[in-house]
Order: C-alpha cells, then sequence, then structure tokens
C-alpha cells in the first residue's frame, strides 16, 4: 500500500503517532474551540482571554494545573481498580479511533466487521465508568455510575439499530467500504455528489446523533453526572491526572464518535470518485494526495459534527431519569427500528 | 396525565434558536453593536453610572441613624446603635428637640462586597 517500503517497527510508530494525534488534536479543538469559546460566547461573555492571544494557550495551561495536583483516592476506594477505570475508558476511544478510514491508505486498521467492532468497543467505556463508580466507596460515585450504566446501555439499541440502516443499504460493515460506496454511487444515475447516507437515512442519522449525545453523557442526557444532585457523578473521587483522562475521554470520544458519524452518513474522507474518474472497486486508482486531503475533509465533517452536539449541549436542560429512559426505549428504538424496516423493504424494491 | 402537554419540537428549535443569535451578537465586532457583555476589567475601566459614589461616608453630624442604609445593603454589614437625645429648641421659648445620637457606625468589610 505504501509507496516507499517502511520497516515494520516504523509503521508501528507511524500508526501510534497517527493515533494519538487523531484522538488528542479532536479533543483539544473541541475543548478550545467548543467548550471555552463556543459556549462562552452563546452566554454573552469571552471564555478564556488572558492565556496567550484568546486565550489559545489555555489548555496547556489547564494540563500543567491538573498534572501538579495531587493523586488523591479515598480511603476505603478499591484501589487497583480505582486507578484502571479512567484508563479504561480512555482505551476505549483509542480502539474506536483505530478502526475510522481517514484516506485511502491512512487507516490504522481496516476489516470487514469494522461497524460490529465499533459498536462493540464503543461500550468498554460503560465498563469504565461503571469500575470508577463503583471502586470510589462513596454514594454519590455509586449512583452516578449505576445511572451511567442504565443510559448507556439503553441508548447502544438505538445506536446500534440506527447504524444497521446504514449496513443494509451499504451492504458491507467495512467502514472504507461504506466510504467508498458513498462516493461512487449515483442517485437515481446522477452522480455528481456521490450518493450520502444522510439523504436516505436521515432518521436513522438523527437518531444515531442523539444516542451519540447520551453515550457521551452530553448535556440533555447529563444524568450520570448531574452535578446539582450527584456533586459529579462516578467522578466524584478524582482529581489530578486522573480526573483529566476522564475528561479527555470524553471529548476524544465525541470526536471519534463525529469522526464516525461523518465516515456512516456523510461520505467520510471521499469526495465523488466521478470528479477523478477513480475507480470504486479498486481503491489504487485514487490518487494519493487523498491521503492528506481525506482526514482534512474529515476534521472539516467532524468539526461541524461536533459543533451541533456541543451547540445541543450548551442549549438544553437536563432530562429526568425516567424521562431519559423512556425517550430511548418508547421514542428512539421504535423509530429505529421502522427505519430498518423501511430501509430493507427500499433495499429489496430498488 | 392526559392534559399535561408534551414537548413541543418548535421549542426546542427556538431554544438553538437562542443560543445561536447570542452566538453571533457576541462574535459581531464591536464596531457594529456587537461583543460579550464581559468588560475586561484590568484591561479595560467601566464608567459608573453618573449618581454611582461608591464608598459609603460617614457624616457624623448629618447622619439621623434612619438605618435606610442598613436596609438597603443587599449584605447587612452595616451596623448602628443610636440612642435619642434632647436637643435644645430651635428659637427661644420652643419645646426641647428630640435628637438621635449615633453610638456605633460599623461597616464589617468582611461582608462587605
Amino acid at each position: 500500500m505504501f509507496a516507499v517500503d517502511v520497516p515494520y517497527w516504523a509503521q508501528s510508530l507511524l500508526r501510534v503517532l497517527g493515533g494519538t494525534v487523531a484522538v488528542l488534536l479532536p479533543a483539544g479543538t473541541i475543548v478550545y474551540l467548543f467548550l471555552f469559546k463556543m459556549m462562552s460566547f452563546m452566554q454573552s461573555r469571552l471564555g478564556p482571554m488572558e492565556a496567550g492571544p484568546y486565550g489559545s494557550m489555555q489548555l496547556f495551561a489547564e494540563v500543567g494545573k491538573w498534572l501538579q495536583k495531587e493523586d488523591i483516592a479515598p480511603e476505603r476506594a478499591d484501589l487497583r481498580i480505582f486507578r484502571a477505570a479512567p484508563l479504561v475508558v480512555l482505551m476505549s476511544t483509542f480502539l474506536l479511533v483505530a478502526v475510522v478510514p481517514f484516506g485511502p491508505d491512512a487507516y490504522f486498521t481496516q476489516f470487514d466487521a469494522g461497524v460490529f467492532y465499533m459498536l462493540a468497543v464503543s461500550s468498554i467505556s460503560t465498563l469504565g465508568i461503571l469500575m470508577a463508580g463503583w471502586s470510589s466507596a462513596n454514594k454519590y460515585s455509586l449512583l452516578g455510575g449505576l445511572r451511567a450504566a442504565g443510559q448507556l446501555i439503553a441508548y447502544e439499541l438505538p445506536m446500534v439499530l440506527a447504524v444497521l440502516g446504514v449496513v443494509i443499504q451499504a451492504g458491507t460493515m467495512n467502514l472504507q467500504q461504506i466510504v467508498v460506496k458513498q462516493n461512487s454511487d449515483a442517485i437515481f444515475g446522477w452522480d455528481g455528489i456521490g450518493f450520502p447516507y444522510i439523504l436516505t437515512q436521515f432518521v436513522g442519522f438523527l437518531v444515531f446523533m442523539i444516542a451519540v449525545q447520551a453515550e457521551l453523557t452530553q448535556t440533555p442526557f447529563d444524568m450520570p453526572i448531574a452535578e446539582s444532585e450527584l456533586v459529579s457523578g462516578y467522578m466524584t473521587e478524582y482529581s489530578g491526572f486522573r480526573f483529566l483522562i476522564f475528561f479527555i475521554a470524553e471529548f476524544a470520544t465525541a470526536g471519534v464518535f463525529a469522526l464516525i458519524a461523518s465516515v456512516l452518513f456523510l461520505g467520510g474522507w471521499g469526495v465523488p470518485f466521478t470528479w477523478f474518474g477513480w475507480d470504486p472497486a479498486n481503491l489504487g486508482t485514487v490518487d494519493n494526495w487523498m491521503n492528506v486531503g481525506g482526514p482534512l475533509i474529515m476534521f472539516t465533517k467532524m468539526m461541524v459534527l461536533a459543533a451541533i452536539i456541543m451547540w445541543v449541549r450548551f442549549s438544553y436542560p437536563r432530562f429526568r431519569e425516567d424521562q431519559l429512559q423512556r425517550f430511548a426505549w418508547k421514542v428512539l428504538i421504535p423509530v429505529s427500528l421502522l427505519n430498518i424496516m423501511l430501509t430493507a423493504i427500499l433495499k429489496v424494491a430498488f | 396525565m392526559a392534559d399535561r402537554k408534551k414537548p413541543k419540537v418548535p421549542g426546542l428549535i427556538k431554544g438553538l434558536g437562542v443560543t445561536f443569535n447570542t452566538m453571533a451578537q457576541t462574535m459581531k465586532p464591536k464596531k457594529f453593536g456587537g461583543g460579550a457583555a464581559t468588560v475586561q476589567y484590568p484591561h479595560e475601566k467601566e464608567t459608573p453610572p453618573i449618581r454611582a459614589r461608591g464608598v459609603i461616608a460617614l457624616r457624623e453630624d448629618n447622619c439621623t441613624s434612619c438605618m435606610l442604609c442598613v436596609r438597603s445593603c443587599p449584605d447587612w454589614c452595616i451596623y448602628i446603635e443610636a440612642h435619642k437625645e434632647l436637643a435644645p429648641p430651635r428659637r427661644a421659648g420652643g419645646a426641647p428637640r428630640k435628637v438621635n445620637k449615633l453610638d456605633r457606625f460599623d461597616i464589617d468589610y468582611a461582608l462587605c462586597m
């Protein structure tokens, strides 16, 4: 695949480096641009202004602050599990980004069960959160952890079902193939813009984004860390760099889910293949510059989707626990089931 | 349950609009009437309203211990104690006047904003 023959150790190094960038860069950008700046602007304030021009160095200040803090654990905490929990949550993010294709050759790994793997791995973070809640030996943490488990499991279902619509339409679970399909299919014979699945799977896209919002425990669904009731939910006892890891994981996962949504619904890294006469059956015909342009396109789409996630987060008040569960089981799941049925029928009809 | 109002989707959209408009207003350059509500205090000074006088000053002779300042202080940090005294009449032959004599006027600066 690579034009020059890169030895295995260098490839591994590149992958590790690329993975770190792919996780940390979206996280940093989302936190600064959206959490610090957009949120402040939406409340008619300026946000951080002192650290660097327009507060652009604020992130480094924050990370420095967190790294300096003492590493505290409650006396009765289950220490090993308490310390492992944030890492488990962050690990799920890194495992998620491994399957996202950024370009014709720019991917970490690629296999036919990509969608399946993505959905399976994304639920590892639930485990980490439960571990954090249980091992903290704190009733607020435990309540937060239990709420998180209930919520994440409830919203995993609509997410899986929403993605199924795309899988049925694409006829493959390979994320790279889904991108290729979206950029080479034609809409009733017209292939000017490819066929991004948001056009046919708009309901699926909506359900997916709502479920993502809940999976990230962003605000309308932030019952697990409801600060006015539970102090900070499962994160109550964490401070210093352990809290930092939770924080990075939260926003990195937001970025990665935005990337996955752009792959599934918005055409991913691709531009319509007919523009440049590439052959969809053979990825080798795709020009090499797409390995640079593709990640940039992905990044743009990720920013748009993350902006929507954050915008909703800053605008809406929190759901009550029972409303939250009812919304998942009584609205989202039936809607996504209907969506699957319709997609399947139309797939057979056309 | 039946007459409970269901959440309306237009309301949700409207909420998004409110935050978006505030953001647009904040990001608009100052000369077009935009900008945040924030005053970046050490860098730029706020111009106080014309009648603003700042710190309370006490002129003991003028004080009638009317407790107006005590009652309007949001922190309740002003303490006034007074007693009544008889003052000589203004005009010859008049009755002596009752006046409030100030004993204590304290501001608890630990509470004061």
